[in-house]
């Protein structure tokens, strides 16, 4: 086991401990803090490391909170209606929050709202300035495939991020209520779910 | 097919040199269930299936090794179950109960339906999301109207927003 994982793992202990009341954890996970802060590369990998774990980890039951910004704008997507330059702005902005279950709430909430259908897309789509509209349309046909999506992340400019982001959201909100129809087949939920499923 | 001996080899002397040191009840670290989860998600070869539940069963992540077993014999699984479980999947998106879809999402997990499975987990996360998520009218948009060639004032202003309706997934449409 090589160090970093042997440090996750210690890391990923404690907070378990903590999450279920253990005080000398909590007071362990104080102290790093501490140390984190006072400059401590190791209290810093690991206070990173507890911090992610808890926060991916919410214990069950917890209420999910954005923050006010953030809920604002997805809060914004129960308006039907919407604005085609709003909807794409709040997108867009989504990526930039740093928060992912934002993403996942706004495929959510649109895929509750009004059809995303290619009607409201081609809508979406013609206030996209041009530079941007291939990140757009990538994110749109290859929504929720995080083979395609993910090494991208890396090589686009955060606005480019933002609009594949505005693409895959829209992209995934369509063919969650596309798969929701009688009749219709849950390959349109991508070909990887289409093989699970026997289409 | 040789060559695919050769990937298949390897990729089991990997996982062996990765879990030289795992033990029977641990959890997975990062490394082991990013292999672990890619395998369940995307990999449709048997044989590769086979050989890697074979590593996790031995170096005691047995749940996973069953889940990869499963996985590799999906081909033979029959109409029926296939429209059973898709039946479920949709009904799973359509639901407003995050815990009954995580429930599905531990159950298609179990039976190597890797990527359904992380979609359910991602709609258990946005219904938990969209929970605490309440109505904000969203602003209008100000449109230059010589530009749209609309003529009257307050044409940059939208209608106000009717009552929401249909889309607040407080409602509870029914679970699982």
């Amino acid at each position: 086991m090589t160090p970093q994982n042997e440090q996750y793992e210690r890391a990923v202990s404690v907070a378990k401990r903590a999450r279920a009341g253990d005080q000398n954890a909590m007071g362990m996970i104080e102290q790093i803090r501490i140390n984190a802060q006072g400059g401590n590369q190791l209290a810093q990998s690991s206070h990173g490391m507890i911090s992610n774990w808890l926060k991916e980890n919410p214990a069950e039951g917890a209420p999910v909170r954005f923050s006010g910004e953030v809920a604002s704008s997805l809060g914004m997507l129960k308006d039907p209606e919407i604005e085609p330059e709003v909807l794409l702005g709040i997108l867009c902005g989504l990526p930039l929050s740093g928060d992912m279950k934002a993403i996942d709430a706004a495929i959510c909430l649109l895929s509750f709202g009004h059809p995303v259908n290619t009607k409201r897309i081609g809508v979406i789509q013609s206030a996209i300035p041009t530079p941007l509209k291939p990140a757009f349309d990538f994110g749109l046909a290859n929504a929720s495939d995080a083979r395609q999506l993910t090494p991208l992340g890396s090589r686009l400019s955060p606005v480019e991020i933002g609009h594949l982001c505005a693409g895959h959201t829209l992209g995934t909100a369509r063919r969650i209520q596309l798969a929701r129809a009688p009749g219709q087949s849950v390959n349109i939920l991508g070909a990887d779910i289409g093989w699970e499923m026997g289409c | 097919m040789i060559k695919l001996i050769i990937y298949v080899g390897l990729g089991v002397w990997g996982l062996r040199s990765l879990f030289a040191q795992a033990r029977p009840g641990r959890e997975m670290n990062v490394a082991q269930s990013a292999i672990y989860w890619a395998a369940l998600r995307w990999e449709t070869d048997p044989q590769k299936l086979l050989a890697m539940a074979a590593v996790f069963d031995q170096e005691g992540f047995t749940p996973q090794a069953s889940a990869l077993r499963k996985r590799s014999a999906l081909e033979q699984v029959s109409h029926e179950q296939h429209a059973a479980r898709q039946a479920a999947l949709r009904k799973a998106l359509a639901s407003t109960d995050p815990q009954a879809v995580k429930t599905l999402a531990a159950a298609f997990e179990g039976e190597g339906l890797g990527d359904s499975a992380q979609l359910l987990h991602a709609w258990a996360r946005g219904l938990e999301g969209g929970r605490g998520v309440h109505f904000v009218p969203a602003p209008p948009v100000k449109r230059d109207a010589s530009a749209s060639g609309e003529n009257t004032e307050g044409a940059t202003e939208s209608p106000p927003s009717p009552p929401q309706e249909n889309i607040d997934v407080n409602t509870d449409r029914g679970a699982l």
